[in-house]
């Protein structure tokens, strides 16, 4: 109940009384509350005409990084003798420092500005507008409204720079890159001979094979070197994510896609994000810093998702992926999922899998009892296993230990070769 | 100073009531009414608003009642306007609890308690005025005062389907 409305109710009952017992006492008891009530009207804001500005001292933060919002309100109308500013910052969104919450007298024309500080973990945080409640004297006609002063905090998740990730899938795209193309022409690494022709080089004839027959000039040809189409799936799974006491990988998981997507695209490459989880949340490949800024908005707001829908792998949408490109799958992986990740390899897929692993990240909080280390040895087994049946159908598996650095992890088993090994054809 | 002028105001409505009642062998009542103003007090306290809003209405119930039965009708405004007091110091303390600590709260404080005063003032001074004139109820007063009760309640059902 409003409390003018139960102001209302006082003197009307109070009138009544006189009214019903011919008393005139009762009207007077009546006047203190009239006096107050028309007080309180007559000095009511009419309307709130606030012009609200907020700024963020950056909108891209990494986890836990103080970020300082700064809101100016410049009052366009009436005096406003009681004025409840309330930014609409997310809960979600520590304040270290200040308060989006302030309460002030506002003249017209007058401003007021404030500063807090927020921190918060990866996510994208909107904020909405400015909830401004302004009161008269005794707050019998509070005057409530949002004013619209839209920006938005994005906490990205924390990026490990990746130098160089060895892909070779079976289609490039036409653009020069970094990816073996198997096809002759200009390049760096060898790749057979051909007849001269006019306008090679010179440096590209090879004087030892054309020594060898006296009519014909060869010249070396070159691996060319272009980009690839890379669809990174984001595993998001709550069973393959979700430990006990509330612990999760799915931060690892985010971490991992984010540096590939990195990597891949500072390579040159056309990148796709697809979070398989909640829902299918796709991002459409594309090139360049503007992917990367939407691929890290996308994982932004990538969540654990338990839709019974998408417990299994079989949903993924393949035709997203262009045939023949290079697929990243990051999981922690699950024994149901061999069979669609020999399927992928099937279609012709270059898939990669990037799996976070869950044996040691469990074992490594759990008491040290010898029923844990024997049923972390079995799972350990099992795990291997799976490892060995993917690599086997030729997809390449890397198992990242948690504890590790992703980086060093990813130098020893996806860097380029050595230069020995490179200078003799080898690949890792 | 907020809580200082609620506790002053609890203390003028329930103890004006109470002075009166005590007098008249309403021993009951008068206990109630203590009781009323200890609680009253501990819920300004907590921020409670809805217990002032209860505590308002029976402490004007109560004033009515006194002034039906017959007792002296200075103490029984009094009682009243210290009750709407507190009732409105309750609700302006909720709202201060909103504020940030940088923020202009004895100014704000300081003006809301001097209107707070004029207007009890006022409303005193008004209800004084009309109890010395003794208004009697005439057949005019009457009609006018049923005029008045009919444009009110129209008033008030226009309001409240402009608000919804």
């Amino acid at each position: 109940m409003s409390r003018t409305f139960f102001l209302i109710l006082i003197i009307y009952a109070l009138l009544l009384a006189g009214l019903a017992t011919l008393h005139g006492e009762f009207v007077g008891l009546a006047l203190p509350f009239v006096v107050y009530l028309l007080v309180g009207f007559w000095r009511a804001p009419d309307e709130i005409k606030l012009d609200v500005h907020r700024t963020l001292s950056t909108e891209r933060a990494a986890p836990g990084e103080d970020v300082l919002v700064t809101v100016d309100v410049t009052n366009q109308g009436a005096d406003i003798e009681e004025l409840l500013l309330e930014d609409g910052c997310s809960p979600n969104l520590t304040v270290s420092n200040g308060s989006p919450q302030h309460l002030l007298s506002l003249k017209k024309g007058e401003s007021y500005s404030w500063t807090y500080i927020v921190n918060g973990p990866r996510g994208g945080y909107p904020f909405d507008g400015v909830m401004v409640e302004a009161m008269d004297h005794f707050g019998v006609r509070p005057s409530k409204q949002q004013v619209p002063a839209r920006s938005e905090l994005f906490v990205f998740p924390p990026l490990t720079r990746l130098k160089y990730v060895t892909i070779r899938t079976r289609r490039t795209r036409v653009y020069s890159g970094s990816i073996p193309a198997r096809v002759g022409g200009p390049g760096v690494e060898f790749f057979g001979l051909r007849e001269y022709q006019p306008g090679d080089p010179p440096r590209w004839i090879n004087w030892r094979a054309s020594a060898r027959d006296s009519e014909i000039l060869y010249a070396n040809e070159f691996q060319q070197e272009r980009v690839a189409d890379v669809g990174i799936v984001l595993d998001g799974r709550e069973k393959t994510n979700w430990f006990r006491d509330g612990r999760s990988l799915f931060e690892h998981s985010v971490l991992a896609a984010a540096s590939l997507a990195d990597a891949f695209l500072s390579q040159g490459n056309r990148v796709g994000l697809l979070t398989y989880g909640r829902y299918l949340d796709w991002t459409l490949p594309a090139y360049g810093k503007v992917q990367r800024e939407r691929i890290l908005q996308a994982l932004a707001h990538a969540q654990i998702g338990g839709s019974p829908v998408f417990s299994g792998l079989e949903h993924i949408p393949v035709r997203l992926f262009p045939a023949h490109s290079q697929v990243v799958l990051v999981s922690p992986l699950d024994a149901g999922d061999l069979e669609i990740l020999i399927q992928l390899r099937a279609r012709g897929y270059q898939v990669m899998v990037i799996s976070p692993d869950p044996v040691s990240f469990e074992v490594s909080y759990l008491p040290e009892k010898p029923s844990i280390e024997l049923a972390g040895r079995v799972v350990r087994m099992e795990r291997e296993l799976l490892i060995k049946k993917l690599q086997h159908a030729g997809v390449q598996v890397l198992d990242w230990n948690v504890a590790h650095p992703l980086d060093q992890v990813m130098k020893h088993r996806l860097g380029p070769p050595p230069a020995l090994l490179r200078a003799i054809g080898g690949r890792k | 100073m907020n809580f200082f002028a609620f506790v002053i105001s609890v203390l003028m409505g329930v103890g004006s009531l109470a002075y009166v009642y005590s007098g008249t062998g309403f021993d009951q009542l008068v206990r109630g009414l203590l009781i009323l103003g200890a609680l009253w007090l501990y819920a300004g306290r907590k921020r409670w608003t809805w217990f002032s809003t209860i505590a308002l209405l029976l402490s004007v119930a109560l004033a009515g009642y006194g002034l039906w039965v017959g007792l002296s009708p200075g103490w029984m405004v009094a009682g009243a306007i210290g009750a709407l007091l507190a009732w409105d110091l309750t609700e302006f303390m909720r709202r201060m609890d909103g504020a940030f600590e940088t923020d202009d709260l004895p100014g704000m404080q300081r003006r809301h308690l001097a209107r707070l005063t004029v207007v009890a003032l006022i409303g005193l001074l008004l209800a004084s005025i009309s109890m010395l004139v003794r208004l009697e109820f005439t057949l005019e007063w009457m009609m006018l005062l049923a005029l008045v009760a009919v444009l009110g309640v129209t008033q008030l059902v226009a309001w409240l389907r402009r608000e919804k």
